[in-house]
């Protein structure tokens, strides 16, 4: 516990420190909010909204979080943990951690611009919001580890993140509206867990019933402890 | 003497090559030991076999009574290593490395003493970056002594330090063996084994080719120096095996 707790404040320390963290992970989600606004229809936004937050998950857990990780094996920090009692579950967890704390943050910002810039609301309430965050959380950042926790090199990590993390930016409705999307593309885009993500966030958004949102959530749910499992299995230190 | 690292017939092949061929090593509890010999010779690939970080494709290895490899979590509260590059995160300051080495593990020093201790006090909130060749040595030296380890392994330690800087990493691991630790090192600088090691064996692809004392390794070389006879032996290995570079 104190190792995860260490290695969790460290890895927020160390992202504060890093431009492109907030860069990319706060202020780039909030310009994208604000862009979206001006061309689009106010009463489209309340469905923007959910994508755009999603669209800050996205750049924490599948770029900020493998790429830091492997940036760690290419330094030969986890060389260095590997001759110190630590495990990959508390190595990953904590970083994983520190990625959702930067998420949060994101989320928070671009709730604030949307609230107040932009009048929109969360028909289905806060508390679902924040579980229904938590659920395509868990998801895209298990997807993350998992490319982190396993990519042999720093060119092998950056070629999957950004292998998966564009075709989410704009096939899964997190930056362009899914709705413009021919309907073979929609349907392949199902497979991405960005868009069940957007789904289920943009549900609790407009107020849709929670029934409709079992599944999306379920598929998160489980696609988060398998990729997070395999992460920790299947580590390499080296 | 009771042992701190038993190694027997170790081996250890990449691609039909055997890098580790049959190696077998005592390193007695309270010793400084170096594994010494030319590029090439295996001597990296034998430690990380030793430590488990690479898996060996024979042979018995054991570290304080421990299996590195199946007793991994256990056996590195009480061995602390020092690789040749330290690797650290970017950004990183001084004190956060060593507060986060410290909490990786059940029992630490005071990392704030060891750094007093190697002269390293004032550079707390600096970055690790910043540091000179020597410092980061030094520091490196901390992060493996932070577990208070029964079993140091330094990497070569000096490697690249100017002479000033290399006497007062000597002096601090004399320290370390008055402390009571057994040291495994290896070095590339034979004054500075001579001065600091109980005992050594020279590796020449990939087995031992002879071990003792410093002393013992000279008279029975009949060289002048450590240096010497090291090379002496090196090349008697060589021809022996018939081949060349």
């Amino acid at each position: 516990m104190k190792t995860f707790r260490t290695v969790l404040v460290t890895e927020l320390r160390l992202a504060t420190r890093n431009v492109d963290m907030i860069v990319f992970g706060i202020i780039f989600p909030v310009i994208v909010l604000l862009v979206t606004g001006w061309v689009s229809d106010p009463e489209d936004m309340n469905a923007n909204f959910a994508g755009i937050v999603c669209f800050g998950i996205c750049a924490a857990g599948l770029m900020m979080l493998p790429l830091t990780i492997a940036d760690y094996r290419h330094r030969k920090v986890l060389k260095r943990f590997r001759v110190t009692p630590t495990s990959p579950a508390t190595l990953l967890g904590s970083s994983a951690l520190a990625a959702c704390g930067f998420v949060a943050v994101s989320a928070v910002a671009t709730y604030l611009v949307a609230r107040f810039v932009f009048d929109v609301t969360i028909s289905g309430g806060p508390g679902r919001f924040v579980i229904a965050f938590l659920f395509v959380q868990a998801a895209i950042f298990g997807v993350g580890t998992l490319v982190g926790g396993v990519a042999s090199n720093a060119k092998v990590a950056n070629a999957l993140a950004a292998g998966l993390y564009f075709p989410m930016i704009l096939l899964s409705g997190v930056a362009v509206p899914f709705e413009v999307f021919p309907r073979p593309v929609q349907l392949a885009a199902q497979i991405l867990p960005a868009t069940q993500g957007v789904a289920l966030l943009k549900g609790v958004v407009l107020g849709e019933p929670w029934t409709g949102m079992l599944i999306p959530a379920a598929i998160l749910a489980v696609l988060g402890a398998v990729t997070y499992t395999v992460a920790v299995l299947r580590f390499r230190w080296e | 003497m009771t042992i701190a690292v038993r190694v027997q017939g170790l081996r250890k092949t990449y691609g039909g090559t055997a890098v580790v061929d049959g190696v077998d090593l005592r390193v007695g509890r309270g010793e400084i030991f170096g594994l010494l010999g030319p590029n090439g010779a295996g001597k990296s690939t034998t430690i990380e076999c030793i430590l488990g970080t690479r898996q060996r494709d024979a042979g018995d290895v054991e570290v304080l009574g421990l299996d590195p490899g199946r007793d991994r979590r256990t056996l590195f509260e009480r061995v602390g290593v020092q690789f040749q590059e330290m690797g650290y995160q970017d950004k990183i300051r001084v004190g956060e490395l060593c507060a986060l080495t410290s909490s990786l593990y059940d029992t630490s020093l005071d990392w704030r003493e060891l750094l007093a201790r190697f002269g390293l006090k004032d550079k707390v909130s600096a970055p690790v970056t910043a540091l000179s060749g020597g410092q980061r040595q030094r520091l490196a030296i901390v992060q493996a002594l932070i577990p208070d380890p029964e079993l140091v392994f330094l990497d070569e330690l000096t490697t690249g330090l100017d002479p000033r800087a290399r006497r007062h990493v000597w002096a601090i691991v004399r320290g370390l063996r008055e402390d009571g630790k057994t040291i495994f090192l290896t070095s590339h600088y034979m004054d500075e084994v001579e001065t600091l090691c109980d005992r050594v064996a020279i590796l020449s692809h990939g087995r031992i080719i002879v071990e003792g004392t410093p002393s013992e390794l000279v008279e029975k070389a009949s060289a002048a120096g450590l240096e010497e006879a090291f090379l002496d032996y090196v090349d008697d290995a060589l021809e022996h095996e018939g081949g060349s570079w």
